[in-house]
């Protein structure tokens, strides 16, 4: 009996969707306009769809892994089969950040999050995580807005000080 | 052509150009020298940066960049017996032996030694192609470039570790997503599903950034631990014997000359690579040597001819970049990346109207690599000091910097949150073993298959049979079919070969 992969599945299905819906939405376009999305699509989803089924067939799983040469190791093939338990900790520092980063701004949530991973994951003492995240946040701040010419979002809350926290207009989704 | 290279000549003499060269070589051999990082991180966080930059000082920063983190990924190998890159693992086999034996410098410097003047070999050739490169992409005509497309992406799935199948389809959802948004061929918007922010289409700098950035991060974090683990303790190498080593390599010119015309070969061939180069140039040398037991014991010619092939690939990847704007491998996508950014359009037109910029690129690199080439033997052994640095120090400083420049682009927030969508997906996509670089190819090439694949059809009032018509295109079907057909003809091979061997047994 096969066992099946969860991020082979989640995967497949999200891809599956995707595609899926590029194709059937390229209907609605004149034929000129659909031709690409049609002649890419459907191989595309027949594909996907083999790959799922293999996750349920031994013997179509077999016959796919007759396309398997492996001839060279991309650069991104390092330990990629960390415990789920830590890599949904550390997914969850980067959403945390990124939507403390949206809602908050950069000013406030740089030294914050900086300080917090400093002090949880890397178990630094507070001083020290303190006098890192202060440093790492002056360097940014100033590196940023006076030479790089980038203004930093400040974050969609009602406007406490301008620039620097609150007050940014979201854009329409 | 003259008037091109004089035009990028001046403009690598600006001070800026320069501080951008000086930067980008200093990034990527600090990035290089860190296993794992490399110099896709590296250009993928500064990617954002450089908008608004001039565009030669933009590519003058990559250059730097990509030219030398092979050359970076040398000094772990040699000193930590870790490769900073793919392309060094052939280095540790001679570099870390010779290391222990306390010439550490001298490993240094014929690694350096040979990869500057592999770099050189390789960029000397594109230079001499390139007037025959212009030639023959004139004869390319829209259905040309769409079978192009497809043999890029054919030949970069073969090429990636997972299976063609995932590797092909991944391709093909990484086009469907670039059609979505405003379409410049039809001047219509498609797949956009009424929202202002697909309207110009799915932004491809927090794609890149979260898939090879972010997702990179989660696997670094998650494991702990420094990057790098050292057994031994590091060797100090000394300034003299490091350029004593550097001198050295001139004793191995034939090593050198086949390890370079190795490396430039196969990095031609997209989705090959560094790594592949590194291998068949140590193997191809070990068997012609007279003296073939030493390899593997701190020998100079195994040092030689791994970091010649792995550098000398620079040059040829360029060549379907540069001439037909097909990237070889995930640097050479942020670097197409990179163009667009900046209002270039990559492949015909870039050799055609911007040849300046490719000679930018061409002196960029043949300067970050001598610049490199000082910073190894002068600074090897402080630079492989970099790799025990713990990864939960750096790893929010490179998160908070990514979001930096993620935002910087377009300075649209949702940005952020896409970002992180495409680092969790590219983790997962990358745990399924579906190649995240066929998806990103396909992403990027989206476009261009489209418009050749209309434009074929305007052209032929309608009929598929201008697909065919070309010998140039009959030629490059055939590399497909070759191509994907591969796995089945070396299964059935290996089929054969074990039935014979059976039969011969029996």
């Amino acid at each position: 009996m096969k066992t099946v992969r969860p991020p082979v599945l989640i995967v497949n299905v999200l891809l599956l969707v995707l595609a899926g819906t590029i194709v059937i939405a390229s209907l609605q376009y004149d034929f000129r306009q659909r031709i690409v999305p049609l002649v890419i699509g459907i191989p595309t989803l027949f594909m996907l769809v083999v790959i799922l089924l293999s996750e349920f067939s031994p013997r179509l799983n077999r016959i796919l892994a007759m396309a398997n040469l492996g001839s060279e190791q991309d650069a991104f093939s390092g330990d990629v089969t960390a415990s789920w338990s830590r890599i949904f900790v550390i997914a969850g520092w980067l959403v945390a950040l990124s939507v403390a980063l949206f809602v908050l701004g950069f000013y406030v949530v740089v030294p914050l999050f900086l300080f917090a991973f400093f002090m949880v994951e890397a178990k630094t003492p507070a001083v020290i995580a303190v006098l890192a995240s202060l440093v790492v946040s002056v360097v940014l701040y100033v590196a940023f807005p006076y030479f790089l010419g980038i203004e930093i979002w400040p974050g969609i809350m009602p406007k406490v000080m301008h620039g620097v926290f609150g007050g940014g207009l979201i854009p329409e989704l | 052509m003259l008037e091109a290279f004089l035009e990028g000549l001046s403009q690598l003499g600006q001070p800026v150009a320069i501080a951008a060269v000086v930067s980008g070589t200093i990034v990527g051999v600090l990035f290089g020298a860190i296993p794992g990082l490399g110099s896709v991180i590296a250009m993928a966080v500064l990617l954002p940066f450089t908008f608004g930059w001039d565009a030669y000082v933009a590519m003058f920063l990559f250059a730097g960049i990509f030219g030398t983190a092979s050359t970076g990924g040398a000094i772990p190998a040699i000193l930590l017996n870790t490769p900073g890159t793919i392309a060094n693992v052939c280095t540790t086999l001679d570099g870390h032996p010779m290391a222990r034996r306390g010439e550490a410098g001298r490993a240094l410097g014929l690694a350096a030694a040979a990869s500057g003047l592999g770099t050189l070999f390789s960029i000397l050739v594109l230079a001499m192609l390139l007037p025959a490169a212009k030639v023959l992409i004139l004869a390319f005509g829209a259905p040309e470039f769409f079978w192009l497309v497809i043999l890029g992406l054919v030949a970069v799935t073969l090429a990636s570790r997972d299976n063609l199948v995932k590797g092909l389809a991944a391709g093909g959802v990484g086009i469907l997503m670039s059609l979505i948004g405003l379409s410049l061929v039809f001047g219509q918007v498609r797949f956009a599903l009424d929202s202002e922010f697909l309207y110009d289409g799915l932004p491809v700098v927090p794609l890149v950034v979260g898939f090879f950035a972010l997702s990179e991060l989660m696997v670094y974090t998650s494991r702990g631990g420094s990057i790098a683990t050292v057994g031994e303790g590091l060797a100090k190498p000394g300034v003299r014997q490091t350029v004593g080593g550097a001198l050295e390599v001139f004793q191995y010119k034939r090593v050198l000359l086949r390890g370079s015309i190795i490396g430039t070969v196969l990095g031609a061939v997209p989705g090959v690579g560094g790594a592949v180069a590194n291998f068949l140039a140590y193997t191809t040398a070990k068997q012609a040597s007279k003296t073939p037991e030493l390899f593997g014991t701190g020998y100079a010619g195994g040092i030689v001819a791994s970091e010649s092939a792995n550098d000398a690939k620079d040059g040829g990847i360029l060549l379907p970049t540069l001439t037909f704007g097909i990237p070889g491998n995930v640097e050479m996508v942020i670097l197409m990346g990179a163009f667009v950014l900046h209002g270039i359009t990559p492949g015909r037109q870039l050799l055609v109207y911007n040849l300046d910029i490719v000679w930018a690129i061409i002196l960029g690199v043949i300067a970050a690599q001598i610049l490199t080439t000082i910073i190894v033997i002068s600074g090897g052994g402080f630079l492989a000091r970099l790799s025990l640095i713990p990864v939960r120090y750096l790893a929010p400083v490179v998160a908070v910097v990514s979001f930096l420049g993620v935002y910087a682009i377009r300075s649209n927030p949702w940005d952020l949150l896409l970002a992180v969508v495409a680092g969790c997906i590219g983790y997962l996509m990358r745990r399924a073993g579906f190649p995240l670089i066929t998806f990103v190819i396909g992403f990027v090439l989206g476009n261009t298959a489209e418009r050749s694949f209309v434009q074929s059809l305007q052209v032929s009032e309608g009929s598929y049979t201008i697909f065919f018509s070309s010998p140039i295109s009959i030629i490059i079907i055939i590399a497909i079919l070759v191509f994907a057909g591969s796995p089945l003809i070396k299964y059935w091979f290996d089929k054969y070969t074990a039935t014979r061997k059976a039969k011969l047994a029996s």
